[in-house]
């Protein structure tokens, strides 16, 4: 403890960085009255992280090729130590991550807590909505199982309700006429790090907005 | 900190033995929390079993010719089988100077490395260039004609 407390010290008295944490952690008071359904928008980013941290430790072994993506996840539950754990962490914080993003935004709704100053916050977080189910959705085909290959069929079917480009954009997600090992490619190159990039910048506009305009606080 | 709030509340008496045993459990608490994750992680990072790894090598004498050297893949490791005038000879690739692969000479019936320029005898002796150890023989055994390295 006394050498935790001296190396902040050293560093406390180059950049000062006790009066930044005091007034945005420590002595930054939750309003009394925000009760605990307050944290489904923090718990969601929590998720979030597992997932960022899981999928690193995933993407040690995962080969996203058609021939070795089922040997590599079947590989990684099997052979790795705890590769059970950490593969079903991340398909279970999931479906987690997407339960507390709704349950966030049906918070917010049933409060109106949308209205002016924070309609653009209600705007980023239907982009993080959607970014969120895209995540998944990339990340069902990923393992390259029957459920997920026909899922990602019936997935990437949707957009040919369009009209007139409906069949283009299919094809286009699709990376072809087919389900194949280019939709796998693409698939895992949006669940990586196209998908996480757009994700975080979004994510630091809606915290940002939140900084400058407060948490609602009811009467 | 700590001393601070104590001097604001001087005149009421203050157990410390309460407060230290919220303390442990909050720590201990935290502890395993940390230990949870942590755990897990780390475990994740050593090697995994792989299966079907250590295959032994087998060839056929019938089909070495003497002079000539074949390399073969042992356990991810290279192996060089040398044909020489009174049986074969097996060696680990790797030169003992930095670990580059040597290369059979046979011309010269020698090991070179073509790092560095080390040159090892037909035996796997030093024969010049920066090296003082001599190429590392792996164990063999001959069955019924074939030449077997487990």
């Amino acid at each position: 403890m006394r050498v935790i407390r001296y190396i902040y010290g050293w560093i406390d008295e180059r950049f000062d960085v006790t009066p930044e944490l005091e007034k945005n952690v420590t002595k930054k008071w939750v309003p009394r009255t925000l009760s605990w359904a307050g944290c489904f928008g923090g718990l969601a980013f929590f998720t979030f992280l597992v997932q960022v941290f899981t999928g690193m430790l995933l993407l040690m072994y995962y080969k996203p090729h058609p021939d070795a993506a089922w040997d590599s996840v079947t590989f990684i539950k099997s052979n790795v130590t705890m590769g059970w754990l950490v593969q079903r962490i991340h398909a279970v914080a999931a479906n987690l991550m997407i339960t507390l993003v709704l349950m966030h935004m049906a918070r917010i709704a049933y409060y109106k807590i949308y209205r002016t100053p924070r309609e653009l916050h209600w705007v980023s977080g239907v982009f993080l909505l959607l970014l969120t189910t895209m995540m998944a959705f990339t990340g069902y085909l990923l393992p390259w199982t029957q459920l997920s290959y026909w899922g990602a069929k019936v997935g990437t079917e949707i957009p040919s309700a369009v009209p007139y480009f409906g069949q283009d954009i299919v094809e286009w997600v699709r990376r072809g006429k087919a389900i194949s090992g280019e939709t796998l490619g693409f698939f895992f190159s949006l669940h990586i790090w196209i998908l996480p990039a757009i994700m975080s910048s979004f994510m630091g506009l809606h915290f940002v907005m939140i900084r400058r305009t407060g948490i609602s606080k009811p009467l | 900190m700590a001393h601070e709030h104590e001097h604001d509340h001087s005149h009421e008496p203050v157990s410390n033995g309460r407060r230290r045993f919220c303390q442990v459990c909050i720590g201990s608490a935290a502890a395993i929390t940390v230990g949870t994750v942590v755990y897990p992680i780390v475990a994740f990072l050593k090697l995994p079993m792989r299966v079907g790894e250590s295959k032994p090598v087998e060839l056929e004498l019938e089909r070495l010719t003497v002079g000539q050297a074949y390399y073969a893949d042992f356990q991810g490791q290279q192996v060089i089988v040398v044909m020489a005038e009174d049986g074969p000879r097996v060696f680990d690739a790797s030169c003992t100077h930095l670990g580059c692969n040597v290369v059979w000479d046979i011309a010269h019936g020698n090991f070179h490395c073509p790092c560095h320029g080390a040159v090892f005898s037909g035996e796997g002796k030093v024969v010049s260039g920066p090296v003082s150890a001599p190429l590392r023989e792996v164990p063999f055994e001959v069955k019924d004609g074939i030449l077997i390295i487990s």
